[in-house]
């Protein structure tokens, strides 16, 4: 099934007195259980994609589908509420509340749902990211590593269908760049889920099942390695 | 309260600080109430006590019971369920014997008749039985240290009264009142205007059945009848007074709201970012606002109740010359309005919470 679809995607933007066209017309899809990335360098309009994809704008051309539902088309609202129930976001680091213990920041879904902590689901999730030991500690006393895989617990926690990670190995050296990575992967193919990483540094693509380059607004498919 | 609670436990300096501030202004807002109310109150507990609704005085007084004088017997003409003379003279008296400039007290004297409704209750000693006996009020005991029995002699005259009694609550213009009898009374007033024939007093006290005074009835051009309320309020500064402290503390709560709308507003400010991240991750603008609000209840909540508690404290240390005076219902309203306040400022913040574009949490 296709989890992400996007159908004659186009964003420009209104530049002074030009037109710049952001993403030019783009069709893209994502199947469940697989775990794209999209490479390109600052500027080329890959951030514009993801964020298009997540809903936190609309495209001006196209339409958007999450799980076959149509995404763009709902207003803000409705947006956000999808995208608290179907997408989880990692972000390059700023992603933690920074007044929140690593088990808190998971508490919070609880508390906007209105539902109970599930205590197994959060010792699972946090030992199988092998962070199960620094469930009460703050952002602030995490490592870069540590801080993204308590992101990427926050993202998964929520059972979403999408997973969007914008540049998730920004601040990390190499060694946790590659684990981050390939915990990405892992947990996309185990819990089924549709995985998006906008990156610019290509190593990274070994745990990918397709990798897409952007550049000025054009996504182009890599050919396997 | 999620997120409000976890950030203050998180923060707690900057969050302290906050509550340092709210606790200082509830305290100065509590106080200022509490010295407002005990100021009105010491001008007008003789008043309170008669529970009488009307007060009739000599027309041309202008509503000051000083000024107004006319003839005890004209008592007679008044109509009113129930009525009582009263005599009004200010004086200053000082224990007898003594001639330094610290032991003279301003007191004003009521002349009164010991059968009427106005006739004090007596909480120590007794009443007084013949001329030149006072009951005067307490504050003379707690402040200046008399006790029943003593003399006082009055500033230029050739009299001295004895204190044979002490009741509560008899304050009049922020000064003791001590209750005699009417002869008595003549002998003090007559050395300000001169030996009369007649008694002369200051003003009928009178309780009414009806609404408005209807049933009472002066029967005379030169004597009116006027509401207790309407004689408290013009009494020399009471209004001055009373006005002055309500725009004092009005402010007060005015500059609350706006320090706690202020530093919400700046904290708001600062985690414009995070708050971005959250409303990226879907989380509503309605529930990041809900937090910023339920914190700020807290914390005004927190500060304000303490500031309460640190008020009552301070009025039970402060010594009984210092006119504060705790009223519940003032101080109820006040804790309320406080709170009310800074959570209507903190809306402030709202507005910035719902404008963060999440979109800027990514880029």
């Amino acid at each position: 099934m296709k989890l992400i679809e996007l159908k004659d995607v186009k964003k420009t933007f209104q530049d002074g007195r030009k037109m710049i066209e952001a993403l030019k017309p783009t069709n893209f899809s994502v199947e469940q259980g697989e775990f794209v990335a999209v490479i390109g360098p600052s500027g080329s309009g890959k951030s514009t994609f993801l964020t298009i994809i997540g809903g936190l704008q609309t495209p001006t051309e196209g339409k958007v589908f999450i799980r076959e539902d149509k995404f763009s088309e709902l207003d803000e609202k409705d947006r956000a509420k999808k995208r608290f129930n179907e997408i989880g976001f990692i972000l390059q680091a700023s992603n933690l509340i920074p007044f929140l213990t690593v088990k808190d920041q998971l508490k919070l879904v609880n508390k906007i749902e209105k539902s109970k902590l599930d205590e197994a689901k959060v010792e699972n999730l946090l030992s199988e990211l092998g962070i199960d030991h620094l469930m009460d500690k703050y952002p602030s006393d995490l490592s870069g590593g540590e801080k993204q895989r308590a992101a990427i617990a926050r993202a998964m926690y929520h059972n979403p269908t999408v997973i969007l990670a914008d540049e998730p190995t920004a601040s990390l050296d190499t060694d946790r760049a590659f684990e981050v990575v390939e915990i990405l992967a892992r947990e996309t193919k185990k819990e089924k889920k549709a995985t998006i990483m906008v990156t610019h540094d290509e190593r990274l693509t070994d745990y990918c099942d397709a990798v897409y380059t952007m550049k000025d607004g054009v996504l182009t498919k890599n050919h396997k390695k | 309260m999620f997120l409000a609670w976890r950030e203050i436990k998180y923060s707690k300096t900057r969050f302290a600080l906050i509550i340092g501030v709210v606790i200082l202004i509830a305290y100065l807002v509590f106080f200022l109430t509490g010295l407002a109310y005990g100021l009105s109150q010491e001008n007008r507990m003789s008043i309170d006590k008669w529970e009488a609704d009307g007060i009739v005085l000599a027309d041309e007084s202008n509503l000051n019971i000083n000024m107004s004088m006319f003839p005890k017997g004209q008592i007679d003409e008044i109509e009113a369920t129930e009525k009582a003379s009263l005599g009004v003279a200010s004086s200053v008296a000082q224990p007898a014997g003594q001639n330094d400039e610290d032991s003279k007290v301003n007191v004003t004297f009521f002349g009164i008749d010991k059968e009427e409704f106005i006739f004090p209750e007596v909480v120590e000693g007794e009443e007084f039985s013949a001329d030149r006996e006072v009951i005067a009020d307490i504050s003379l005991k707690e402040e200046e240290g008399m006790a029943v029995g003593d003399d006082l002699s009055l500033a230029g005259m050739d009299l001295t009264v004895e204190i044979v009694g002490f009741t509560e609550n008899a304050k009049f213009s922020v000064g003791p009142v001590l209750y005699t009898n009417h002869s008595t009374y003549q002998q003090i007033r007559a050395s300000g205007f001169g030996e009369r024939e007649e008694e002369i007093i200051s003003a009928i006290v009178v309780r009414s059945d009806s609404e408005e005074l209807a049933d009472v009835e002066t029967n005379r051009d030169d004597l009116n009848v006027y509401s207790t309320s309407e004689f408290i309020s013009n009494l020399p500064g009471y209004m001055a007074q009373v006005l002055t402290f309500g725009l004092m503390i009005g402010f007060l709560v005015l500059i609350a709201a706006m320090i706690i709308g202020i530093f919400i507003y700046v904290l708001t400010l600062q985690k414009s970012s995070m708050l971005g991240v959250m409303k990226a991750q879907g989380i509503s603008s309605a529930y990041i606002a809900r937090a910023v609000i339920g914190q700020t209840f807290l914390l005004s909540f927190i500060g304000v109740f303490t500031g309460l508690g640190l008020t009552l404290l301070t009025g039970l240390l402060l010594p009984a010359a210092v006119p504060y005076q705790n009223n519940f219902i003032f101080l109820a309203a006040i804790t309320g309005l406080l709170i009310i306040v800074a959570v209507a400022g903190a809306f402030f913040s709202v507005r910035t919470v719902v404008n963060i574009d999440p979109l800027e949490a990514i880029d």
